[in-house]
């Protein structure tokens, strides 16, 4: 093969090896939509920026372990409830939505 | 003429050769990116759905540190339709390696767990506002039995993932 045949050859191979990368992450992007049902949307507390990304899997065991720490120790607990602050959350309409968007108990 | 027509056909069987191998190179270089595709897809719908929990959770322990048992209830009724509504999310992703098939099983099986623990915590804050304590208490125990599998399940989720 002549030096100009392999020039031509490596040059269409590398826009073509291209071409198929680029389809590919295309063909990502295009589908991932389609897989979310319904994506939250929250408001992120101040102390939780900059920490979604890597470790979501480990925060959420995390946060649902804790919880669970504190759910038990409490339905353990012979200290009477909170009732004035319990029913402030009862008047509040559409409490579900707001949960995680003032972050505040 | 002979030579110049038998040079001209190795010229075009040579351009087609050329054409060939590089279909052959493309084919070959996207078959990787589009395996990794599926599991992307999988990685980042199982990233949204562990924070929303881990946000819903979080909500929930406060609720309960702080001894009020109606709006933990509600929360914990929330926590478990978005542990449902995660467990649809990554159904409905199409994994394309083996690995990421598996770490799908886990992570509907975590959610699974995630449910279960929602469910427990809502029954647990019920009976500690009509005053249950025996049966706060069971349901606070099943729940953080669920918590860990699930745990376990998501974490393993996600090593697969890598």
């Amino acid at each position: 093969m002549n030096p100009r045949k392999l020039i031509v050859t490596v040059a269409t191979l590398a826009l073509l090896a291209g071409a198929g990368v680029a389809g590919a992450f295309a063909g990502n992007s295009t589908s991932s939509p389609a897989t979310t049902t319904a994506p939250p949307t929250t408001t992120i507390c101040s102390d939780d920026q900059g920490q979604q990304g890597e470790n979501d899997e480990q925060e959420a065991a995390d946060a649902v372990e804790n919880a669970a720490t504190e759910v038990d120790q409490e339905a353990a607990r012979a200290q009477a409830d909170d009732q004035a602050g319990d029913d402030q959350g009862d008047n509040s309409q559409g409490d579900e939505q707001g949960d995680n968007q003032d972050c505040d108990d | 003429m002979t030579t110049l027509a038998r040079r001209r056909r190795a010229y075009v069987s040579g351009r087609v050769a050329l054409l060939a191998l590089s279909f052959l190179a493309v084919v070959a270089l996207s078959l990787p990116a589009a395996a990794t595709a599926g599991d992307a897809a999988l990685r980042a719908t199982l990233a949204q759905w562990s924070h929303r929990i881990a946000l819903d959770a979080q909500g929930i322990g406060l609720s309960a540190a702080r001894r009020h048992p109606r709006r933990m209830t509600r929360r914990a009724q929330h926590f478990r339709l978005d542990a449902l509504r995660a467990r649809k999310a990554l159904a409905a992703v199409s994994p394309s390696s083996p690995r990421g098939r598996r770490a799908k099983r886990l992570a509907l099986a975590a959610f699974y767990d995630y449910a279960i623990v929602g469910r427990q915590w809502a029954l647990s804050g019920q009976a500690r506002v009509r005053g249950l304590r025996a049966a706060a208490v069971g349901h606070a125990r099943i729940a953080a039995r669920y918590a860990r599998k699930g745990s376990a399940l998501l974490l393993a989720a996600k090593k697969l993932l890598g």
